[in-house]
């Protein structure tokens, strides 16, 4: 017998930039993840998912609340998007219930505390992101920071990125399908996943021996290190000079564009200026040291 | 006379709601609301004007490019810089 996977996608105060990266998965395709089975025996079976689900209204909020109540225990419930919180959370509702709008945060705490386990998709729901940029209007917080004021103990699993590349999110749900939730070990201290968060930009950047030999571009379309153009590759985790983007044809330094640092918890307010050199500070665990003589 | 409420729409970028007064098969008014405020325009204030180009594509995960290309149009009239062909000043 097939077994059933529920999987709720509950989508807050975001873009839905995370749920068309997702989408756009090249292996396997989005197709195969929902109609297939994904691992032998089992089937992801997509609750609720704004973007994608044909019912609209009562009937889409219907099948979410069927869920969390018929299958308690048992769904994994992805949240991607941050949480606004000000004002008794009145910026962000989905749906209704008995004629009154249900705020995000309503929902996030409901949902979660009957959850399985718990993906924070995206870098609003895993640190905030954009919504929570200063002066952070609305309050916005991120996913983990709502259980913890709720005391909600879930497993959870940050997956950041602003969107996530497609592979960050189907390689976790594949390990949990595959071997159990992840373990301590298996997560760095911000809950991101190892296996795709393990190491800097800087220390995968095909134009890294230009950081060592400090050749550094000064304007866009030079040869050279972006650093001095804004790169934020030294500070921020994750393997997109390996994986790529758009099924493995490029990502952003390859095309001439300087890392912005989406993954981590300072995006956007201390990557930005985004076009601006970082502080020059001691990097740790870069590696090979630059001796900082500059060629004017 | 009937009132539809449909909340939230889906396929949509965004957190939408419809709500329509039908009668006799016609509708005979209709609002819509969005569900979300995130407050872009609070947010992008004191900011180095070229990042407007990163932040304002997150307003719409699905259309990014054009609020992109918006906000680099409108630092390309800010600055004085005209691009020949792109669009008509």
């Amino acid at each position: 017998m097939v077994k059933e996977l529920p999987v709720v996608y509950l989508q807050t105060a975001g873009c839905s930039g995370c749920a068309v990266s997702l989408l756009n998965s090249a292996s396997p395709t989005i197709k195969n993840m929902l109609i297939d089975q994904i691992a032998p025996g089992i089937h992801i079976n997509l609750r609720f998912h704004p973007v994608v689900m044909a019912a609209a209204g009562e009937l889409a909020v219907q099948a979410m609340e069927d869920t969390a109540r018929e299958k308690k225990g048992e769904y994994v419930l992805v949240v991607d998007g941050a949480v606004p919180t000000a004002t008794d959370a009145v910026y962000g509702a989905v749906g209704e219930r008995n004629g009154q709008p249900v705020t995000m945060q309503q929902r996030v705490t409901e949902l979660a505390q009957d959850a399985l386990a718990i993906i924070a998709l995206g870098t609003c729901a895993s640190f905030g992101g954009i919504p929570a940029a200063e002066p952070n209007p609305t309050s916005a917080r991120p996913v983990k920071q709502v259980l913890d004021d709720n005391g909600i103990q879930k497993p959870l699993v940050n997956i950041p990125g602003c969107p996530p590349h497609p592979d960050w999110f189907v390689g976790t749900v594949a390990g949990i399908i595959l071997s159990g939730l992840p373990t301590v070990d298996d997560l760095d201290d911000l809950l991101r996943p190892k296996a795709f968060y393990g190491k800097l930009i800087h220390e995968n950047c095909p134009r890294r021996a230009y950081f060592d030999e400090g050749k550094f571009a000064k304007k866009f379309g030079d040869e050279g290190c972006l650093y001095e153009l804004g790169c934020k590759g030294p500070i921020t985790y994750a393997d997109c000079p390996l994986r790529r983007w758009n099924s493995g044809t490029n990502w952003v330094i390859g095309a001439g564009a300087p890392c912005n640092g989406c993954t981590q918890p300072e995006f956007p307010d201390q990557t930005a200026p985004f076009y601006e050199k970082l502080i020059d500070v001691e990097i740790p665990t870069i590696g090979a040291c630059w001796t900082g003589k500059e060629e004017k | 006379m009937g009132k539809i409420v449909i909340d939230p729409v889906t396929r949509i970028e965004g957190h939408l709601k419809v709500e329509a007064t039908v009668e006799n098969g016609v509708v005979k008014d209709a609002r819509t609301t969005g569900n979300l405020f995130r407050g872009f325009e609070i947010i992008l204030r004191g900011r180095d004007p070229r990042d407007a180009q990163i932040i304002t594509q997150r307003i719409c995960g699905v259309c990014p490019q054009s609020h992109g290309i918006a906000a680099t149009l409108n630092l390309d009239s800010a600055f004085g810089i005209s691009t020949p062909g792109l669009y008509a000043t």
